[in-house]
């Protein structure tokens, strides 16, 4: 048991694949448990973060991430409207590496074993573990539209993901011609970042004002009513007044067909031309969540309450916007939040540490314009059925300058410290 | 800290001081596990380490005070919707579990 292994020796059976994973914990002298966290936003680095820091050393970290930096997606919509520059809100693992020692893995996880509890990246290696969180985030429902795909997406960006896909609508915004046609689809419930879409917009609105402001805004949404709206509504007529058209379902039946090459959405009814289309589409968990079977039928993944544990796979729990987090949106603050209730449940499971009641909370910031700040914000309990909502707060219509500004320069504060919450 | 409390605020805090803070080092290290805890509420925003705009610094701050404004937002009398929203869900020990742990950071 106690024999130690030669670096190389390591490095064989580390390449080996499910025969070292069978083998690593004894054959390297380890009795330490192991956590495996699969994807490294919000949810996932959190976690790995906090259960590494807790446990002093006590657990086995590995993080498993596809990409070696991560671009937030809050934040991404002012650098789409030119405020923040793409690298302010792109993150690297250094620090979760060398102050925290966890072992961040650069793949791309694409199955679960839960018999064996081993998860497997793309290339073939696996990694063996006790306990499994399961953070990837959102995927997209590339066949909710006819002739919709994820090859057009790369035309008509999402930028829902945020990073290269960010990219490619900044881009396309700084070609528009003035007097253009900024085209939004946004997508149905349930979905990440509920006012993001509404942020988007006025965001746009204010690039498009100071740079191109014979240019219009055509929203065409797949819900009826949105989170803040009353707040958005309001400043969308003091910034922005008739560059807006935002037409909820009820008016337009939705998108149904995507034509590329005619640069045009159409619905039951109208059609729409846009010189930049940006079609948020409809959303689902993770790949990763849905091949480990940790999803139930609406694509999205149950968990306990109180843990944050799956209901459908042993040893697994999911955290941020693949889970059902009942009344909690799907945002970087849920999810930076569910990972620190589930980082404490998991080193109560594997070290015995002591377990408090789990508390959520969630605060959306969003612009509205430079230096117009709002926020929508609750508490949170965990209940038998689902996280519930205790509390809640919103800012208000009408409030005076100092106060927005004062919101604004607040969101600011926020992201440096989620940041730094996040990725050491 | 330049921040006058009310009375019920007074009458909290000074029962709060009165009570298991001069325990002994099982229910201080309980307390401090609690703060830790809870204080993941407070570093979504609220860094250690490092400074931004917009959110005030609330490491090293004396016992007392931590708990008059925690108690002070929970009443009401301190105007900001999300931290009155985030004291209304703490209880008592909760504000001095936190207040124990913040005061020992950042030193």
């Amino acid at each position: 048991m106690n024999r130690k292994f030669t670096r190389r020796e390591f490095g064989m059976m580390a390449g080996a694949g499910v025969a070292a994973s069978t083998l690593a914990a004894p054959a390297i002298g380890q009795a330490k448990p192991k956590l495996v966290v699969v994807g490294g936003g919000p949810g996932g680095a959190t976690v790995a973060r906090y259960v590494a820091k807790d446990s002093k050393g006590a657990i086995d970290v590995t993080l498993i991430e596809a990409n070696a930096r991560h671009t937030t997606c809050f934040f991404s919509n002012l650098y789409i409207g030119g405020l923040r520059s793409f690298d302010s809100i792109t993150h690297g693992y250094d620090k979760l590496k060398s102050d925290y020692g966890i072992n961040v893995v650069q793949a791309f996880a694409i199955g679960v074993d839960a018999a064996r509890r081993t998860v497997t990246v793309a290339g073939g290696e696996t990694f063996s573990y006790d306990k499994l969180v399961v953070a990837p985030g959102i995927d997209f429902e590339y066949d909710a539209y006819e002739g919709y795909s994820k090859e057009v997406a790369e035309t008509f960006p999402h930028a829902w993901q945020a990073g290269p896909q960010s990219q490619i609508l900044r881009r396309q915004l700084e070609a528009m011609e003035d007097g253009g046609v900024f085209l939004i689809a946004p997508p149905p419930n349930p979905f990440r970042c509920p006012p993001g879409p509404y942020e988007r917009i006025s965001l746009v609105a204010q690039y498009l004002k100071q740079n191109k402001p014979r240019s219009k805004i055509i929203a065409v949404d797949a819900k009826d009513k949105f989170s803040k709206q009353a707040l958005f509504q309001e400043g969308w007529a003091r910034h922005y007044e008739g560059m807006i058209e935002w037409l909820p379902l009820n008016i337009t039946g939705g998108v149904k067909k995507v034509d590329v090459r005619g640069k045009t959405l159409h619905t039951g009814g109208e059609s729409f031309k846009g010189d930049v289309i940006n079609i948020i589409p409809p959303q689902r968990a993770g790949a990763i969540a849905l091949a480990a079977g940790l999803a139930n039928e609406s694509g999205w993944c149950p968990i306990d309450p109180f843990t944050m544990a799956s209901t459908r796979v042993p040893h697994a729990y999911v955290i941020g916007d693949s889970s059902i987090a009942a009344q909690m949106p799907k945002s970087g603050f849920s999810a930076n939040s569910q990972a620190k209730a589930c980082a404490m449940a998991i080193r109560a499971a594997l070290t015995g540490s002591r377990a408090f009641e789990p508390r959520y909370s969630n605060t959306c910031w969003s612009l509205i314009a430079n230096g117009d700040g709002v926020k929508v914000g609750a508490s949170y309990q965990a209940t038998k059925e689902k996280i519930a909502s205790t509390d809640t707060f919103i800012s208000k219509t009408g409030e005076d300058a100092a106060t927005r500004t004062a919101t604004a320069e607040e969101a600011e504060g926020w992201y440096a410290g989620i940041v730094a919450d996040i990725f050491g | 800290m330049g921040y006058r409390g009310s009375r019920a605020a007074l009458v909290l805090v000074a029962g709060l001081l009165a009570g298991s803070l001069s325990c002994g080092h099982a229910s201080a290290d309980e307390l401090y596990e609690l703060g830790e805890y809870l204080s993941g509420d407070c570093t979504a925003c609220h860094q250690l380490e490092g400074r931004a705009p917009g959110i005030p610094p609330i490491t090293g701050w004396p016992v007392e005070a931590f708990v008059m404004v925690m108690v002070a937002y929970k009443e009401g009398e301190r105007d900001h919707a999300l931290m009155q929203n985030v004291a209304r869900r703490l209880s008592d020990e909760d504000m001095k579990a936190l207040a124990v742990f913040f005061e020992k950071q950042g030193q």
